[in-house]
């Protein structure tokens, strides 16, 4: 990443790691990853 | 004939079939209209007046031979910059694209709406490859919202929802990830839908995040929503993504009351943070649906974050290359968030698919017992274009990353969607979403439609629009 956009990057990454915490907390069986051709 | 632009789709269909005025005359308005609010709105990215005007021509001339030109006649609409147009460059919002070659053919859903007659004006702005809620754009300038110039239009598909709240054109297209057709509806003070996952074909349109794009459009009345959404069903050779289900036509229960109705009220995430006139507006809408049951959901904040970090990781996956060679091309809010997004670890995204399908299967067991499910579409009205933070109850956030936090663990998992317009007298307009199971888009219709019959959704004037016409 270019060092002219570290600070924005940074702050958003930041933001998503908020988030991605979020999500790993979550207690899930350990089956194998969701279809990419999810169905509602 | 002045007044043509204000009534919706199926009236100006009527008109035109019966020749009280012709498809000429109906594109030359919208799109001189189009041109004088242009410049208050910014909705527009490009006007179509010669392909447009020769539609038109072959609707009329189709009339005067008695040929039926389909229940859209000389209709005029518009499309979100990421849906193809034959012979026109696709943006989706961004300098980046400027010098790809034309699209060959018309994206699926447009095609299908111009072989019912409707006739294309123009082409409307958006956030760049879609990522964001207020259609803000560093290189093509904000959308302005027609029922106040100094705020939002909302976000990503906020052109085409200006342009049918300005009254320009009565349907336009749009696309949704995480809210992007379901804020601005909100903002704009109209209707909209959001079809179930995989529903309508989105062949011909710009990506954004695969397993999360649907397409779906904007509307002054749930009649037209019901009748554009008709015409655009059917599976798609295509799209693959697009299932291979029969077209199941709403139009024609729309008038039938959705007896013995399940409705519920979601509260916890989706009541905790929202503005006082956005609770007010969906208890209206509750009361007017007799229901005072409530549905608290676990694991909203995480379902939430789990479609915020697909899209952050999988965007950013779709526009790898382009990042590595011209970020200095990109919008800096979408450059930076997409970078952001490459750095997501693959475990996170692993997690985000398990997570989704057992937040599917919560709401799956929920709807055995609600027909449908009630929320805002969004914590506040349209905010300042100069805003950066939102109040969520007494937080101060930052804005663009939280207009979405109620729609978005909603698409995350597909649902049907219907937002609808609450005016509140003194308010900015106010949307609140009537949500149904998976496939089941005609309850949602037929609930928002029993709301606009019962005078409790309707569309405010807009005050920002006014056009020569």
């Amino acid at each position: 990443v270019d060092e002219a956009y570290r600070d924005g990057v940074i702050a958003n990454y930041e933001r998503l790691l908020q988030q991605a915490a979020l999500v790993m907390a979550v207690p899930l069986p350990e089956t194998s990853p969701g279809p990419m051709e999810f169905e509602p | 004939v002045n007044d043509i632009l204000a009534r919706d789709a199926t009236a100006i269909a009527g008109e035109v079939r019966r020749q009280r005025i012709s498809a000429t005359a109906v594109a030359n308005i919208a799109l001189d209209s189009a041109m004088a609010a242009n410049g208050r709105l910014n909705c527009f990215s490009a006007l179509f007046r010669d392909t447009a005007m020769a539609a038109a021509a072959e609707i009329d001339r189709k009339i005067d031979q008695g040929i039926d030109p389909g229940p859209l006649a000389g209709v005029p609409i518009a499309v979100k910059n990421l849906f193809d147009i034959a012979g026109v460059t696709t943006l989706a919002g961004s300098r980046i694209l400027q010098d790809s070659p034309p699209a060959k053919r018309d994206a699926t859903v447009l095609a299908r709406l111009k072989a019912a007659g409707a006739v294309l004006v123009g082409a409307t702005q958006m956030d760049e490859f879609a990522y964001g809620f207020t259609t803000q754009n560093a290189h093509y300038g904000d959308t302005h919202n027609p029922h106040d110039l100094t705020r939002s239009a909302g976000g990503s598909s906020g052109g085409s929802a200006a342009a049918v709240a300005g009254q320009i054109v009565p349907i336009s297209l749009g696309s949704d990830t995480n809210g992007s057709i379901r804020v601005p509806a909100a903002f704009c003070g109209i209707f909209g839908l959001k079809p179930t996952l995989r529903r309508l074909s989105r062949g011909g349109t710009y990506p954004f995040v695969h397993e999360l794009d649907h397409v779906g459009h904007f509307t002054r009345s749930v009649r037209d929503l019901a009748l554009a959404y008709d015409l655009m069903q059917g599976a798609d050779p295509a799209d693959s993504f697009c299932l291979q289900r029969p077209v199941e036509p709403t139009r024609p229960s729309l008038e039938r009351p959705v007896s013995g109705l399940r409705a519920g009220i979601l509260d916890g995430w989706f009541r905790d943070t929202a503005q006082q006139d956005v609770l007010a507006a969906v208890d209206r809408v509750a009361n007017a649906l007799g229901t005072e049951r409530t549905v608290t959901l676990t694991g909203v904040a995480e379902a939430r974050a789990a479609a915020f970090c697909l899209t952050a990781a999988s965007g950013a996956a779709l526009h790898l290359d382009t990042l590595r060679t011209r970020p200095q091309d990109f919008d800096p809010a979408t450059r930076d968030r997409f970078f952001a997004g490459a750095l997501l670890p693959a475990s996170v995204i692993d997690r985000v698919r398990r997570l989704r399908l057992s937040f599917r299967d919560q709401l799956r067991t929920v709807f055995e017992n609600f027909d449908v499910l009630i929320a805002p579409a969004t914590p506040s009205t349209a905010p300042r274009l100069d805003q950066t933070t939102l109040m969520l109850g007494d937080r101060e956030v930052p804005l663009r990353p939280n207009v979405g936090i109620y729609t978005q663990p909603i698409s995350f998992i597909g649902l049907p969607v219907v937002t609808v317009p609450v005016d509140a007298p003194g308010s900015l307009p106010i949307g609140i979403q009537i949500i149904a199971p998976a496939w089941r888009e005609d309850i949602a219709l037929r609930v928002a439609a029993q709301l606009e019959r019962q005078g409790v959704v309707s569309l405010p004037a807009p005050k920002g629009a006014d056009h020569d016409r």
